[in-house]
Parts: C-alpha cells; sequence; structure tokens
C-alpha cells in the first residue's frame, strides 16, 4: 500500500493563541505550524495546558485570543461539527446505548455529512477489518475490554476521513503491555492513512517513539518545538533539559573562569559559546555521556549514593556538592555505595550550556523574553 | 433450623402480600357481584353470577369523560414538567446560569412545600387570573407539582453523563441540540421513566387539587367523579367499587411497568421526593 | 514581532455572555412555572393570613387575629394534638414494619422484588380511592370483608369509623397499609450500603443476629431512616385526602387533624384567612419536625461514622 499524498487542506496553524478562565491564564502565546500528514505531539506535564490547546483547535473551548487555521480556513469561531476533524478521547466517549457497529457509523449518520448507508456499511466494515473488531460489532462498549474500546474509538475517528485527527492521551487508560501494542499500531495506523495527526500525552516515550515533531509546553506555554531527535541532543532551555529523558539531563549551577565553568566539585573546559568571565551558567550532560574517569583530577568529583543495576548497564546516583546526578555506567564496574568517584564527559560535545537565570540554551540563537 | 426460619420467612411474606393485596381483590370482586349477592353471608369470595352491571352504571353516568379528564391532565402535567424539567436540568449541569445556588435552592424548597398547603391561595390567585374552573388550571398545577422534582432527577442524571460523550457527538458532525437528543436523553432514559412514572401518580392519584380548582362536571377529574357518585349512590357498593377498580387500573398499570426505573430511582438515592 | 490579527476580543466576550444568556433562559420557564405554583401561593397565604378573608373576599388587614382566634381556640390545639397523634402512630408503626419488609426483600432474593412490587401497589393507588375501598372493606354488616371477620369471631360487626375511640386507630392502619411500602424501597438501598464484612466481623467478634441487628445495622441505616421518617412525617402531618375520603373529620371531630381543619375551614367554611393561618401553623410544624429529626439522627449518624 502507498503512502497517501499529504493534502494542504490539512495543515494547522495555531497563532498566538492564548486562552484565560476568568483571570487565570491557561495558555498563552501558542504558535505551532503544522505540516500535512505530519505526526505532532503536545507533550508536558498535566496542568501544562496541552488539553486546553488541543480542545481549541477542536472547538471544544474558545481561545481567549489568537487565531486557529486549518488549510486556509480561519476556524477559530467555527462550531466543532464544521471543523472536519476527528478526536479520540482520554474515555474513548464512546456511547454506551449503541452497539460498537453504531458508534462506529455515528460520524457518517450526521444531517451534516449523510452518508448512503451501504457506503457507512463498507467504512465500518474495513475500519473494524483494520482494528481486528469484525467479530464484535453487535457488541456494546460495556462488554468489551478497554483495548478494544480503543480501538472502536480509533474506528470512529477514522470512517470519517478527516483532515485532522486529535487524540488526548489515548492510550492513558491502558495497562503498560497493551500500551506499547497500541503505540505500534497507532503509527501503523498513521502511516497508512497519512493522515495529520496531534496528540497529547504526558509520556514521553509515546512522544519521541510516535512523532515528527513534539512540542513541549510547561505551565501554559511553549518550551520547545522540534523533532524528537532536535529535543533530546538539543533542547532549549533547561526545562525541556530536565524533562526529555529517563532520567533527564543533569544540570551543574557554575561561573564562568578563564574561560572554563567551574563549580562546586566540578570544572569543564567551555566550548565556542557565548560566554564571559562572572556569567552564571548550567551546563548539561545526558547520563550516557557520563563515564568514569580515575585520575586524580576528574571533571566531576563525588560521591556514589545508589548503585541499581539495569542488567545492560547500571543506574548510579552521585552526589555532587549539593546536587544529585545520575550517570549509566558499565554493569560490570564494581562501585560501592558511599565510595569516591570521578566521572567525565565521554564527548564534551554532547554537553549543553544555558543561562543559569533565564535558563535559555547557550547553543539556540537569542529569543528576547516574550 | 434453617428450613423452619426459611418457612417462618416464606409465611410472613405470604402474609403480607395477602394483607397488601386482599383488600384490592375483594374490591375486584365486589364490582363483579350484582347488587343482591355482594352482602352475602359468608361472603362469595369469587362471583357465583359475575356481572357487569356496575360498570354499564358508571358508564351511563359519564364516569369514562372524568376518566379521560384525568388521564389528559396527567398527560399534559407530565408532558410539560418532563420538558420544561430535563432541559432545565441540563442547562443546570451544562451552561454558566446566573444564581445558580438561589435557583437549586427554589426548586429543592419547592419540594418540600406540600400542594396542599398552598391550596388555599393557588384557589385565589386562579380565581383572580380566570383560570378557575378551566381545563388548563389543572395540568399547569400539577405541573407546577412535579417540576421540581423532575429538575431535580434529570439534573443529577444529566450529571453523571461524562461531558465528553457531548464533545464527541459535535465533533462527530451533530449540533449541540441533536447531541443532547441521540445521546444525552438516551442516556436519561432511565431518570426521565421514573420522573414520568413518579409524576404521573401524582397527577392521576389527587383528589384535593382537582375537587378546589375545578367545578364544572365536564371538567372534573375522575377521583371528584367519584365522590360525587359517592354521594348521590352512597350506598351502591357495587358500582363504588367498579369505580375504585377503573380508578386503580392505570396508575397501577403503569406503576407495574415502570417500577424498576421509580425503584431504581428511589433505592440509589437519585430521587428524593 | 509581528503578531498575526487577534480573534476579536469582543467577539469572544459576546460568545461567553451568549452561554451564561443560554443557560439562564433554558432554566427561565421551569423556574417561572416552580415559581408560580409553588412560592408564590406560599408567599401569597402567609399574606391572606393576616386578613381577615371570607368567600374569596379580603375585608381587610387583621395583624395576627386569625393567629391568635386559632390560639384561643381549644379545637385548633385539639386538632394539632390529633394531627402529632396521627402522625407519630402511624410512622411508629410504618418504619418498624417497613424495615422488616426490607429485610425480608432482602433476604428472599429474587422473590424479594416480586414481594416489594406487591407491597408497592397500595402506595401507586390514590388517596381517595384507597379510603372508598377501606370504607367498603369495614362495613358494618356481616357480608362485608371484616364484618365477616366480626362475625367469625362471634361478635356483631362493629362501625369501627363512627367508633370515637376506634377511628383514629382505623385511620391509622389504613394509612399505613397505603404507603409503608414506599419507606422500604429507600431502607432497602441503605441496607445494601452496609458493607457484608461488618457482619463477618461482628459474627467472628461473638455477636449474635440480635446485637449486630442494633449495633451496626440500625446505626448504618441512620441516614436512610432519616430520609424516611423525614418523608414519611411531611406526608402523615398532610394527610388530607384519606381523612376526607374516610371520617370527614368525624366522629365528633375525633379525626379532624390540623390538615383536615385546613381543608375545612378554607374550603367548606370559606373562612381562607384563618385557613391560611392554619396553613402557616402546619408548616412552622413541618419545618420544626424535619429540623428535630436532623439533629437526633444526623448525631446518631455521626456517632455511628
Amino acid at each position: 500500500m502507498t503512502q497517501p499524498k499529504p493534502n494542504p487542506a490539512q495543515s494547522v496553524r495555531l497563532m498566538n493563541v492564548g486562552k484565560n478562565y476568568g483571570a487565570v491564564c491557561a495558555v498563552s502565546g501558542i504558535d505551532i505550524s503544522i505540516e500535512p500528514g505530519q505526526f505532532v505531539t503536545l507533550l508536558g506535564p498535566s496542568g501544562c495546558g496541552k488539553s486546553t490547546t488541543l480542545n481549541m483547535i477542536a472547538g471544544l473551548e474558545m481561545p481567549s485570543e489568537g487565531r486557529i487555521m486549518i488549510g486556509d480556513r480561519d476556524v477559530t469561531a467555527v462550531k466543532p461539527a464544521d471543523r472536519d476533524i476527528a478526536m479520540v478521547f482520554q474515555s474513548y466517549a464512546l456511547y454506551p446505548h449503541m452497539t460498537l457497529y453504531e458508534n462506529i457509523a455515528f460520524p457518517m449518520r450526521s444531517r451534516r455529512r449523510r452518508t448512503p448507508e451501504p457506503e457507512v456499511n463498507r467504512k465500518v466494515l474495513s475500519a473494524a477489518k483494520m482494528l481486528g473488531l469484525e467479530s464484535m460489532l453487535d457488541r456494546f462498549p460495556r462488554q468489551i475490554s478497554g483495548g478494544q474500546r480503543q480501538r472502536v474509538a480509533l474506528g470512529r475517528a477514522m470512517v470519517r476521513t478527516p483532515t485532522v485527527y486529535l487524540l488526548d492521551e489515548p492510550l492513558s487508560n491502558l495497562d503498560q503491555q497493551l500500551r506499547v501494542q497500541m503505540r505500534s499500531e497507532l503509527k501503523d495506523i498513521h502511516q497508512r492513512l497519512g493522515a495529520t495527526m496531534l496528540y497529547v500525552t504526558h509520556d514521553q516515550s509515546e512522544a519521541m517513539t510516535l512523532s515528527d515533531l513534539v512540542v513541549v509546553m510547561s505551565n501554559g506555554r511553549i518550551e520547545q518545538v522540534g523533532s524528537p531527535r532536535e529535543l533530546y541532543n538539543n533542547p532549549a532551555n533547561l526545562f525541556v533539559a530536565r524533562f526529555l529523558g529517563e532520567p533527564g539531563m543533569n544540570i551543574l549551577d557554575g561561573v564562568v573562569e578563564n574561560g572554563r565553568l567551574r563549580g562546586a566539585d566540578f570544572d569543564f573546559a567551555l566550548p565556542e559559546v557565548a560566554a564571559n568571565a562572572g556569567d552564571r551558567i548550567s551546563a548539561g550532560i545526558r547520563p550516557e555521556d557520563l563515564q568514569r574517569d580515575p585520575r586524580d583530577n576528574p571533571a566531576i568529583r563525588g560521591i556514589v549514593r545508589t548503585v541499581e543495576y539495569l542488567g545492560s548497564r547500571s543506574l548510579v546516583r552521585v552526589g555532587v556538592g549539593e546536587r544529585t546526578i545520575t550517570a549509566f555506567l558499565p554493569p560490570s564496574d564494581d562501585i560501592p555505595a558511599g565510595a569516591k568517584i570521578g566521572l567525565s564527559p565521554s564527548d564534551p560535545d554532547k554537553m549543553r550550556f544555558f543561562q543559569t537565570d533565564s535558563g535559555g540554551s547557550l547553543h539556540h540563537p537569542q529569543k528576547t523574553s516574550g | 433450623m434453617k428450613i423452619l426460619s426459611r418457612t417462618l420467612l416464606l409465611l410472613a411474606c405470604l402474609l403480607a402480600a395477602i394483607v397488601a393485596l386482599g383488600p384490592i381483590l375483594w374490591a375486584v370482586s365486589t364490582s363483579f357481584k350484582s347488587t343482591n349477592r355482594i352482602f352475602a353471608v359468608p361472603p362469595e369470595i369469587v362471583p357465583q353470577i359475575p356481572t357487569t352491571q356496575h360498570y354499564s352504571k358508571l358508564a351511563a353516568e359519564g364516569v369514562q369523560w372524568a376518566f379521560l379528564n384525568s388521564t389528559g391532565y396527567a398527560v399534559l402535567a407530565v408532558l410539560i414538567a418532563l420538558i420544561l424539567g430535563s432541559i432545565a436540568g441540563y442547562a443546570l449541569t451544562r451552561y454558566p446560569v446566573a444564581g445558580k445556588p438561589a435557583i437549586l435552592l427554589v426548586f429543592l424548597g419547592a419540594m418540600a412545600v406540600p400542594g396542599f398547603a398552598v391550596l388555599l391561595p393557588t384557589q385565589m390567585l386562579a380565581t383572580g387570573l380566570g383560570l378557575y374552573n378551566t381545563w388548563a388550571i389543572l395540568p399547569i398545577i400539577y405541573a407546577g407539582h412535579i417540576l421540581p422534582f423532575a429538575v431535580w432527577v434529570t439534573r443529577s442524571h444529566f450529571a453523571t453523563i461524562p461531558r465528553e460523550l457531548e464533545q464527541a457527538a459535535e465533533i462527530d458532525g451533530y449540533s449541540r441540540a441533536e447531541a443532547v437528543w441521540k445521546i444525552v436523553l438516551p442516556g436519561a432514559k432511565p431518570a426521565l421513566l421514573a420522573a414520568a412514572t413518579f409524576g404521573f401518580l401524582h397527577c392521576w392519584n389527587d383528589y384535593v387539587t382537582g375537587s378546589t380548582m375545578v367545578d364544572s362536571p365536564n371538567l372534573r377529574t375522575l377521583q371528584v367523579a367519584l365522590i360525587f357518585f359517592q354521594g348521590f349512590h352512597g350506598r351502591d357498593w357495587g358500582a363504588l367499587m367498579a369505580g375504585v377498580v377503573i380508578a386503580t387500573i392505570p396508575p397501577v398499570l403503569i406503576f407495574l411497568l415502570f417500577r424498576k426505573f421509580l425503584i431504581g430511582g428511589f433505592a440509589d438515592g437519585s430521587i428524593k421526593g | 514581532m509581528q503578531h498575526p490579527p487577534l480573534a476579536s476580543q469582543h467577539s469572544l466576550d459576546v460568545l461567553a455572555r451568549r452561554a451564561r444568556l443560554v443557560g439562564s433562559s433554558l432554566v427561565g420557564p421551569a423556574l417561572l412555572l416552580v415559581v408560580a405554583i409553588n412560592i408564590l401561593p406560599a408567599i401569597y397565604g402567609f399574606y391572606l393570613s393576616l386578613h381577615e378573608v371570607f368567600f374569596f373576599g379580603n375585608e381587610g388587614f387583621a395583624g395576627l387575629k386569625n393567629y391568635t382566634e386559632l390560639l384561643r381556640d381549644s379545637f385548633a390545639w385539639q386538632a394539632i394534638g390529633r394531627s402529632l397523634l396521627f402522625t407519630f402512630a402511624s410512622l411508629a408503626i410504618a418504619v418498624p414494619l417497613a424495615l422488616l419488609a426490607a429485610m425480608g426483600v432482602r433476604r428472599l432474593g429474587r422473590w424479594g422484588s416480586v414481594l416489594l412490587t406487591v407491597l408497592l401497589v397500595p402506595w401507586a393507588m390514590s388517596p381517595i380511592v384507597v379510603a372508598l375501598l377501606w370504607k367498603w372493606i369495614l362495613v358494618p354488616s356481616p357480608g362485608g370483608l371484616v364484618g365477616a371477620i366480626f362475625t367469625a369471631f362471634g361478635m356483631p360487626p362493629q362501625d369501627l369509623l363512627t367508633d370515637p375511640v376506634l377511628a383514629m386507630p382505623t385511620l391509622i392502619i389504613v394509612a399505613v397499609w397505603r404507603n409503608f411500602a414506599f419507606a422500604t424501597i429507600i431502607l432497602i438501598g441503605g441496607l445494601g450500603q452496609i458493607p457484608r464484612d461488618l457482619y463477618k466481623a461482628a459474627s467472628v467478634d461473638g455477636l449474635d443476629a440480635w446485637e449486630s441487628f442494633c449495633k451496626i445495622t440500625l446505626p448504618l441505616l441512620a441516614p436512610s431512616l432519616l430520609i424516611v421518617i423525614s418523608m414519611l412525617t411531611i406526608s402523615y402531618f398532610n394527610e388530607v385526602q384519606l381523612i376526607i375520603g374516610l371520617t370527614g373529620g368525624g366522629p365528633i371531630r375525633q379525626t379532624s387533624t390540623l390538615a383536615y381543619s385546613l381543608y375545612h375551614t378554607g374550603f367548606v367554611e370559606l373562612n381562607q384567612g384563618k385557613g391560611n393561618a392554619i396553613a402557616v401553623i402546619m408548616f412552622l410544624i413541618n419545618m420544626g419536625l424535619i429540623a428535630v429529626y436532623i439533629r437526633i439522627l444526623g448525631k446518631q449518624a455521626g456517632a455511628a461514622a
């Protein structure tokens, strides 16, 4: 099966969108541009405004400011029914009094999109086949399992061939094993449909595995937009650096002296970044980019707090000054808790530096705040 | 021991059932006995020579029109209360409404006011408005009696229907009104049926409101007509019991049909009234 | 930085205001009808109670005259006494019966719901029709149902409804017969909410059936009992249709409760000012009774929790 060509009408743009509830600001200054056929994830901790943003794209909530475009159409004040979108809810929102067949057929039977019954039947059956639901179409939602409900919700979204799919934490009610399975099914479906999909999750592994583009949000603002690789390798600020990765990037705060970054128990050479003597700078190192340094004068000196053996490697927590950092070290190393340990970056180019006060990355073009 | 207590329990239940249904069955039996057999000693449990003469007598007195009046009033009142009540109940769970706590208090307070206690001023107000002794007055008053209850029941049921179901329907291409009609109302069917049953019983079983708000014989409710009939034919027990039977069939039938919803609503506490 | 044109703040405000307007206009009709039928007459009734009103004619402000006259009238006090007697005697029979029935229904399982339905049939009937029915049941003749029972015990049939001593108890029995099962529904719900594990724990702790009924069932049932007792109290205290149909307040006013006096004063004597004063007094007593129940049973429930 060849991948369908993206249709320019399937693009989505949010322009400076904001939402207030009374005096409380839920989200503000949201600018996102989504290309047709992209899989885009809104990622962030709960309460960061990602669901509000999705609801505004769906038309379930009205933005307090800004514009929302689908294709070249301004849909800011358009009713949900007229946006030609499909949405999968966290709770699946299956209609309890309808069979699975009726649930999946429901979007095609509205007055707006009255579809001839033979076509309804054909589409329901083909969606059911794709999702492995053929044998249970006459059952009711309460009679099937969580994973099956999830598929029905997807089926209901698919039969419409909408311009955009919105998925609000669709996997969060499934158990771990099923979640991983549905994750790859979802990716497969996206590739087969070639549709624009906008996905909300707080689970970074879902975001990283599924997305072309990830929008990291916190406190109602966008922290960074980029491909999973960009976000991981080159976080725009300290929030993204700490948030992505399991565990997140280690951050060490220091002061620039003689072209080096120094702090309690560490000392790095600074690469070619704009920093002046006396600047407060934070260094970021991924746990897997640290290695043991047996020299007398290692880049980082610390005390081993705990060691978690993970089979292929060990996760070692090391106290450095007042902070605790983490490092993935070979499992063969026998490291007793309480021992002194020296660490250094295995590849200094992979280190990232941030302004301690603003949190901004020194590797990104500086934006004026706001 | 266990068998003994089980037997005792069954006997007690049988006795309870006889006490509950016995008088009603006795009335049914009486209504089919010819007048000269009614006082037979010892009493005939089953009429030896059944007759429908008492029912014919009621028909000759025009009681069937009162039956139709009662039915019409009750159906109209239930319809008004369910429509206005479910609309209000929906709005109270889904829309910002100015003064919501005060409005809820009004509905709750209205449920606590016994309709009978305000009958006198209601009669005077109805007279002042020219509604006394019209066909419209009883449906309006009955609807007012059962409305707070209908609002309360539908509201608490709508609150349990996730907002996301409607949102899903709106995204699926339906208007808000269509979403309510196709998703919310079918979901609230148990609550609506419970409210309708309770409301119908209230209206049909009323006597005091019917006897004080209308006067004309052609506007009378069945209950009022039976009391008038009793006034003229006080000792005609056969005909009176025939009246009891026809006045009992509709509410008991409705109760039996919808008891599941009514009992369910009361038992899980979603109905209090 | 160039900002794209914003959605008009004005139009979004309009949308929010429209939502509030829609909400209020959906609630409006129901609210209007409820206020017109329930609240407004209550206020008007209080107003009328402060006036001399006869035969639909308002003859002027009377202050508390209607009330003071009532309070000076020994018949009014007797009516209050009869109301309380009727209410509490009915309650005293109905509540234990309802509790017994509730436990029986739960014990019976599938047949329990049949029994409950059977017991509820009288409740589905009209009180005035129940009155007619029982008049016939109680007819003092050997051919009547109760008369036949008297005859079977070798006694002449008594007219229970015209006996000054027996009329009230008879009325109470009919009232309980009609609606005690309604309380059963709520008590079944309440019993269902008591965790079964508590009874297992109690039997492990050595409590017998009666003790676990007193120490587990009753305290945990207190909230349901409160609802049942409040609802039955209001229902019995305001019962008028059964009395109109069965005794008409007689014999010699022995069954003339406050509710019946209201009916008689307002609708038969057409003394509407005084009738409304009775209604106001009834309303106050209703509220007082409910407040007392909430106090007593609320405290018990609090202690049990």
